[in-house]
């Protein structure tokens, strides 16, 4: 889609166009991209009209899921920093980790794939959402539950200390 | 979505499986050895309890060591950082420990603390009676070792010492006999080894010990030139050679070791007076090795005396600036500056009270195992 050159409106936004291992492509605001560390580091080797990057290790369904994260904190960032400017009230970080908190309740394999993703693409808010939301599903949990929930098979080693 | 039947957790990569686990408390990474044998050999890897141990905040615990007839306890490891006025203490079941350490009439405790470091506790038997083993546990994880008994077992010891050399990774006990010959046994190896050394000049010791900056130190009666003097007696872990401290000139004058008991504040050498019948004055060397540097700084009111004063090594600990926690007539948070103390609760998973048993000591929790040692 391209922007008419009505002088009116807002300058268009720079996108960057990023691709799934399975061939998608995704265009994306630029500063959305470059909440990933890895894509920032990149951007500011290459050459300027380059703007496509090949991600041989995110399927588009991942994809599609870390976009709407960076897409969400790039636009709260926005609007905190906007209300602390004007100095109104603002429940906006309460509203962001409850946003998060529901984002990341997500089945295991899932949650695997965002934590790999978001290692991969060094997105650092994002990879610690995801770490600490494994270690919740941990904590709490007898070692026969955490099998269950990463499917981790019983090669029966047993608690020799254990009450019978 | 197809549903993938595999298990992911062993295909992520290391630094994150070690981030995952370093944000549960500590009981739970132990327990999560029982999960499968991959798990367990990671966590009881010597790199990532080592690893763990150096990177996350020191967490303070406290084991109550009862005898023959007494339950033991350790508390839930994260209680104290948190200041709780109500502490859980789980059951602590040391497998052949209640075997090798009697209690004959009922009251005298026949055991004693060798000393602490990385969450392991080392025990032996006190001094007299000395046919029982060195017993080596982590109180959180109930991992234990036993060792080997030393060929010259029966001769009685002064000392004993446990520490950690942490360029070469060993811990090593040492005993100090009473002909003044050394031994040492490194953890991992299979037998007791003697020291060449000249502790001549040493005629008794004092339980009470501190390790600190790689070095055990106890506090010793000596004899330079003819005249009866006590000194700091340091023995490096790593070089197994001893060196002398001098004391602070403590106001009372002349008092034999027993007199003293050493401890560690705030990665800090502390030497304290434990007259029964006046305040505990306490002098801390603020420059380690630098004698000018000793300076008499806390001072813990009569009343806060920890029960067992003369062999109550491990009865203090720093927790935070200012704040300790400490055996006193129970156990609680005394605050340096203000000189209050908060006794907690200590409680069962029942929830019923906790008492002093034999032996109170404060240990930094850890997942270290006593038995897999160095690389393999």
């Amino acid at each position: 889609m391209k922007d008419s050159f009505n002088p009116s409106i807002e300058p268009p936004k720079k996108t960057v166009t990023l691709v799934s291992s399975d061939g998608y492509d995704f265009e994306v605001e630029e500063e959305v991209a470059l909440e990933s560390q890895v894509i920032k580091d990149g951007f500011e080797d290459k050459a300027v009209d380059d703007r496509e990057y090949l991600l041989f290790n995110v399927h588009s369904d991942t994809l599609e899921l870390i976009i709407k994260y960076c897409e969400k904190h790039v636009s709260s960032r926005k609007s905190i920093s906007a209300a602390a400017a004007s100095s109104s009230s603002s429940n906006g970080e309460e509203a962001l980790k409850e946003w998060d908190e529901h984002f990341i309740s997500v089945d295991t394999n899932t949650l695997y794939d965002i934590l790999m993703a978001a290692d991969y693409l060094n997105i650092k808010s994002l990879l610690d959402l995801a770490i600490q939301k494994v270690a919740d599903t941990i904590h709490g949990r007898s070692p026969e539950q955490i099998r269950k929930k990463f499917n981790i098979e019983n090669d029966s080693i047993i608690d020799p200390w254990a009450s019978e | 979505m197809e549903f993938k039947k595999e298990d992911l957790f062993s295909k992520l990569p290391i630094d994150i499986v070690f981030d995952i686990l370093s944000r549960l408390p500590l009981k739970t990474i132990s327990q999560c050895r029982w999960v499968s044998k991959t798990w367990y050999s990671f966590i009881q890897h010597p790199p990532f309890t080592q690893l763990h141990f150096t990177r996350t905040t020191p967490i303070p615990c406290a084991a109550f060591i009862g005898g023959r007839y007494s339950q033991s306890y350790v508390t839930d490891p994260e209680c104290f950082l948190n200041s709780k006025k109500r502490v859980t203490a789980y059951d602590l079941e040391l497998k052949e420990f209640k075997d090798n350490f009697r209690v004959p009439n009922g009251s005298w405790i026949c055991f004693d603390v060798v000393g602490t470091v990385n969450g392991l506790i080392c025990f032996s038997e006190m001094g007299n009676y000395c046919s029982s083993p060195y017993y080596i546990c982590n109180p959180i994880t109930l991992d234990y070792v036993i060792l080997p008994r030393s060929p010259m077992i029966c001769y009685g010891h002064m000392a004993s010492g446990f520490g950690f050399d942490s360029v070469s990774n060993q811990y090593k006990v040492f005993r100090i006999l009473r002909s003044n010959e050394v031994e040492v046994f490194t953890l991992g190896s299979d037998c007791w080894r003697p020291i060449r050394t000249n502790t001549s000049f040493i005629r008794s010791m004092n339980r009470s010990h501190a390790l600190l900056n790689g070095c055990i130190h106890w506090v010793a009666d000596s004899r330079v030139d003819g005249k009866a003097c006590t000194v700091i007696l340091s023995l490096n872990v790593a070089t197994e050679e001893f060196s002398i401290i001098q004391m602070p000139s403590i106001s009372n004058g002349f008092k034999r070791s027993s007199s003293y008991e050493l401890m560690v504040l705030g990665e800090r050498l502390c030497v304290s007076l434990c007259d029964t019948r006046a305040d505990r004055e306490t002098w801390v060397m603020k420059e380690y090795g630098k004698l000018g540097s000793w300076t008499e700084e806390y001072i813990f009111p009569q009343e806060f005396y920890p029960r067992l004063s003369h062999r109550c090594s491990h009865g203090i600990m720093e927790i935070r600036n200012n704040e300790l926690v400490m055996f006193s007539k129970a156990l609680g948070y005394y605050h340096c500056e203000n000189k209050t103390f908060n006794p907690a609760k200590v409680v069962d998973v029942q929830g019923c009270g906790v008492g002093m048993t034999d032996f109170q000591i404060f240990f930094t929790g850890s997942l270290v195992s006593p038995r897999i040692i160095g690389d393999n």
